[in-house]
């Protein structure tokens, strides 16, 4: 089965316009959970959210304070860890992906990186189409 | 809490450039609470949706992203 998402059409200020690849996700903490629109970002070492809905869901901040670098510099940050859910129609699928949240108090869509989320599906950015597939990879044992 | 389909469907064909740079959430066909803050916006919105069942939305703004 496949997860196929349509691309957000997204009006910019100087009369253009963009399509986005945005998932609908549902993120919960150790306080609740609670469902977010989300960016597919391949570019992304790792998923990023703001600390904002990183306090919203509860999540365990205390871990060691870095920095994560991007292409407007770098920012505070720490690592934690969040369960997601996201599911079309009668398909769902849960795991619990690893995430930066980004301290420096700047708002952003949660960007869905590479690590803990790749990995689980075959991923196909149809651009020309406007839409994004995602192929759950079954795990096989042996 | 399964993902509703119509808040999606919502997200998807409204414009939300009257939004842009806000926080929104969106239920039942219609925006429910918007602002800077996530959390009163989340707040707000868990007032008005009992079953929480609503899509939180970080609209952007106008700007060219590039992460």
């Amino acid at each position: 089965m496949v997860l196929t998402f349509k691309y957000k059409n997204i009006s910019r200020g100087n009369g253009t316009e963009s399509f986005s690849p945005s998932v609908p996700i549902i993120f919960q903490g150790n306080r609740s959970k609670y469902e977010f629109m989300a960016l597919l970002d391949s570019g992304a070492d790792i998923s990023a959210i703001p600390k904002s809905m990183a306090e919203l869901l509860g999540l365990d901040l205390s871990g060691k304070k870095e920095k994560a670098f991007g292409i407007g510099g770098e920012v505070p940050a720490v690592q934690t860890k969040v369960n997601i859910e996201i599911s079309k129609g009668h398909e769902k699928y849960l795991f619990q992906i690893p995430v930066k949240v980004i301290l420096d108090g700047y708002e952003f869509p949660p960007l869905i990186g590479r690590e803990g989320f790749f990995d689980k599906f075959h991923i196909t950015f149809k651009q020309s189409e406007r839409r994004v597939a995602l192929k759950y990879k079954e795990e096989h044992f042996y | 809490m399964p993902v509703l389909e119509s808040n999606y469907n919502y997200f998807l064909e409204t414009n939300l450039s009257n939004y842009s740079g806000k926080w929104i959430a969106i239920y039942g066909g219609e925006i429910v609470s918007h602002g800077d803050d996530l959390k009163r916006v989340a707040e707000e919105a868990e007032k008005k949706c009992k079953d929480k069942r609503f899509l939180l939305v970080k609209v952007p703004s106008g700007e060219t992203m590039i992460f």
